[in-house]
């Protein structure tokens, strides 16, 4: 199991960061003799190349968005936790708001007002991303903070901030981790989505789901571009998944 | 800490399932299976609803062409583009500003009642619709078969805004045309039609009509590959027709020049577009010829301007702008224009389209033009562009029969606002061509006529408020079980009238 998670997840950070390097971005030149044909896609890009290029854009979002998201949501759920209370009770309910919408929904309800954009789409994400993260962190924060290592280090007089980050956080990483890998793969597939319903990167940008979109179109005469696409992001998906599920019986072996 | 994971775990799992098989679904997705073809019925699909199919509120193509069907009009308009009498049998103009139309005798109604001049007065009086543009003075019956038309000004393609109406009955609003309307199944978007008995020509051949809309193009194909679908015009693309290669003993591709004419508007109200350096170097930037070869397999041809070829009022000598990057390059320099020059071109979210506007980046790319491609709902770019806000959008004229399409599209007087209608959406103002478009209106002589519009498409092509670019040929998609059928330039579907379903 570990070998092949390991394998799998270093290949496609390797083909999303040397890969492009490693074969220039000439196959992505509009060349129109080529549209359509095999190995070839709308205005005769290379499928090969657009893949590479893919993955890059498909990966950086989801790692981008996951960073953004877990730092968000930790410093939200941990402050929650952690004071308890009226302010518990107003952070959260606000988190249960955003959690009362399908993500996906909110994600294309912004990305539909925003203009079609790497960065537009990474906000998207991130606005409803972020919540599981608050409610997993709140609740790893109030399985510690009554520990007896938090009430010494109260005890000796540590201010909030450092018992927080000195003795909370560094407890409470493992299942955030775990998380966080499921949360690349849901958003490799939450881009894939919107680029595939025309919401995600600009027309022209190479993205596994904007292939998908174009094989759609020309599914009976050119089935290659749907197929390749869809192989990546099943490939990525189950590659962080079983990263996921690696990281779990790591932490907890039972 | 178990929970919070377990809550969410299924959760992302069932999302990552969905959307994969979503992909699976959407391809799949066809109509539950029907019995056996019928014997005499026509299985036509189409890709939109109609949203009416009484003349005087249908707009859309498919809306009108199904009217048709069942409200023919006074006049049809032929190959050549002309009008040719139909429900009417002959027109006399008797000055410039009267009509006397003649019916044909005999004529009936669906339910029975005769069709005659009062009811083509009705009709006429009732539409509050732009599809009659000329300016009526009155109507009036004179006879039991003839109908007077009085014009406020001389008025040139009078006949063929009549051939835009089909005629109403007045008592009870059924129509005359050779299928009548029989029913319609909201759940599975179905209209039939059935074939009128006391049509004029003879009840038509074919039983029934069945009208079908399968909005996905994927599906459209399964249809007419598994032989549910027997007639889809205009509705399957150049590039979708290799899929059909394989079928050929089975299903018929036949193509007529078509009438959509496809160009680039741009907004002249401000720089750089005011500037005609700008856009003329935009026209030479552009290669349309790759572009008609390898996305429309060739099944498109060049335009000169919106009339098209074989039209009785085109100027068969005009040129297309020439591509010439190296002058469009210098011509750029010669403005003074910081370069790149940054523009927009607002896009329909058809996947097709959006691939050709990428082909226009890249090309305008090479001479020094920045062109972003804002892609949009059909709807918000129809909004955008009646109130002046873009820089570029590509879009289709649908179908340009009558050529006094200039004066909606060109005169300075059809620039849209808050209070008025027009089609001169980049607000080009052009006195010279004022003149030339008022004076083809009052025109009746079709040789002066056909002067006059070859001046205006010279003098457009030289001010360039428009980038020609193409006709589209119309492709119709039918079963080989259908014979006799001969398809139009103009797309209409009375041609079934004549047609036979001989199923093997």
């Amino acid at each position: 199991m570990k070998a092949l998670v390991l394998t799998l997840v270093s290949i496609l950070i390797a083909v999303a960061v040397l890969g492009p390097l490693a074969i220039g971005p000439a196959g992505l030149e509009l060349n129109l003799a080529h549209d359509l044909q095999s190995g070839y896609g709308e205005n005769g890009f290379d499928v090969f190349t657009w893949l590479v290029y893919g993955a890059r854009v498909s990966l950086m979002i989801a790692c981008i968005c996951t960073v953004i998201s877990l730092s968000v949501g930790v410093i939200y759920g941990a402050i929650s936790g952690y004071v308890g209370g009226l302010v518990d009770i107003i952070l959260m309910r606000f988190v249960d708001i955003l959690l009362a919408f399908p993500g996906i929904l909110l994600a294309l309800y912004i990305a539909a007002i925003l203009k079609p954009g790497i960065l537009n789409l990474v906000v998207a994400l991130c606005a409803t991303g972020w919540v599981g993260y608050a409610r997993v962190a709140r609740s790893q924060v109030l399985a510690v903070k009554n520990q007896d290592y938090v009430t010494a280090a109260l005890a000796l007089g540590a201010s909030h901030a450092r018992i927080l980050g000195r003795h909370i956080l560094p407890n409470i990483w493992g299942p955030l981790f775990v998380q966080a890998s499921f949360g690349v793969s849901s958003l490799i597939l939450a881009e894939a989505s919107l680029s595939f319903l025309g919401l995600g990167v600009p027309p022209g940008t190479p993205s596994w789901g904007a292939l998908l979109d174009q094989g759609v179109t020309y599914l009976f005469v050119a089935p290659h571009l749907v197929i390749w696409p869809g192989v990546c992001i099943a490939v990525a998906v189950l590659s962080f998944n079983f990263l996921g599920d690696w990281l779990r019986d790591v932490r907890d072996p039972v | 800490m178990k929970s919070g994971l377990g809550a969410c775990l299924p959760k992302l799992q069932r999302r990552q399932v969905r959307f994969l098989f979503a992909a699976v679904l959407l391809f799949s997705a066809c109509q539950p299976s029907k019995p056996a073809v019928q014997n005499n019925t026509l299985h036509m699909i189409v890709s939109v609803a109609p949203e009416s199919l009484d003349p005087r509120w249908a707009t859309s193509q498919v809306s009108q062409q199904i009217s048709r069907l069942i409200y023919a009009p006074l006049f049809i308009i032929g190959d050549d583009l002309l009008p040719v009498p139909y429900l009417a049998q002959e027109a006399i103009q008797k000055d410039p500003v009267t009509y006397q139309i003649v019916l044909r005798p005999g004529l009936k109604f669906h339910n029975g009642e005769p069709l005659d001049a009062k009811d083509v007065v009705y009709t006429f009086k009732n539409t509050g619709l732009s599809e009659i543009k000329a300016p009526i003075e009155s109507i009036l019956a004179r006879s039991k078969y003839g109908v007077e038309f009085k014009l406020k000004t001389p008025y040139a393609p009078f006949l063929s805004d009549l051939a835009g109406m089909g005629i109403v009955s007045q008592k009870y609003e059924t129509g005359s045309g050779p299928y009548q309307f029989k029913n319609y199944n909201s759940a599975t978007e179905t209209w039939n039609l059935e074939a009128f008995a006391n049509w004029f020509e003879g009840k038509p051949e074919i039983q029934t009509i069945e009208i079908r809309v399968v909005r996905d193009g994927n599906a459209r194909l399964l249809e007419l590959i598994k032989g549910k679908a027997d007639f889809a015009s205009g509705i399957i693309k150049p590039f979708q027709l290799p899929a059909l290669k394989k079928y050929r003993d089975q299903i018929r591709v036949e193509k007529t020049p078509g009438l959509d004419y496809a160009y680039l508007a741009m907004n002249l109200r401000k720089p750089p577009l005011s500037d005609i350096r700008v856009r003329q170097a935009i026209a030479m930037a552009l290669n349309i010829d790759p572009i008609l070869e390898a996305k429309f397999n060739g099944m498109a041809s060049r335009s000169t301007g919106m009339l098209p070829a074989g039209h009785w009022a085109k100027d068969a000598n005009l040129e297309p702008p020439r591509y010439d990057p190296e002058r469009a390059k210098k011509l750029l320099q010669q403005t003074g224009y910081k370069l790149p020059l940054k523009l927009t071109l607002l896009t329909g979210t058809d996947r097709f389209r959006q691939s050709i506007a990428l082909v226009y980046q890249h090309q305008l790319k090479q001479v020094g033009i920045h062109l972003e491609i804002r892609v949009q709902d059909w709807a918000v770019i129809y909004q955008n562009m009646k109130e002046g806000r873009f820089d570029l959008y590509s879009a289709i004229w649908t179908p340009v029969v009558e050529p006094n399409l200039f004066d909606w599209v060109f005169h300075s007087s059809r620039i849209p606002g808050a209070d008025k209608a027009g089609g001169n959406r980049g607000a080009y103002i052009d006195p010279e061509l004022d003149k030339l478009i008022e004076k083809a209106q009052i025109t009746s002589n079709l040789e002066n006529r056909r002067v006059l519009y070859g001046q205006i498409e010279r003098r457009l092509l030289q001010t360039l408020p428009y980038i020609p670019l193409w006709f589209e040929d119309n492709i119709t998609v039918t079963s080989r079980d259908l014979v006799d059928f001969v398809p139009t330039r103009t797309c209409s579907f009375l041609p079934l009238t004549h047609a036979r379903l001989v199923r093997h």
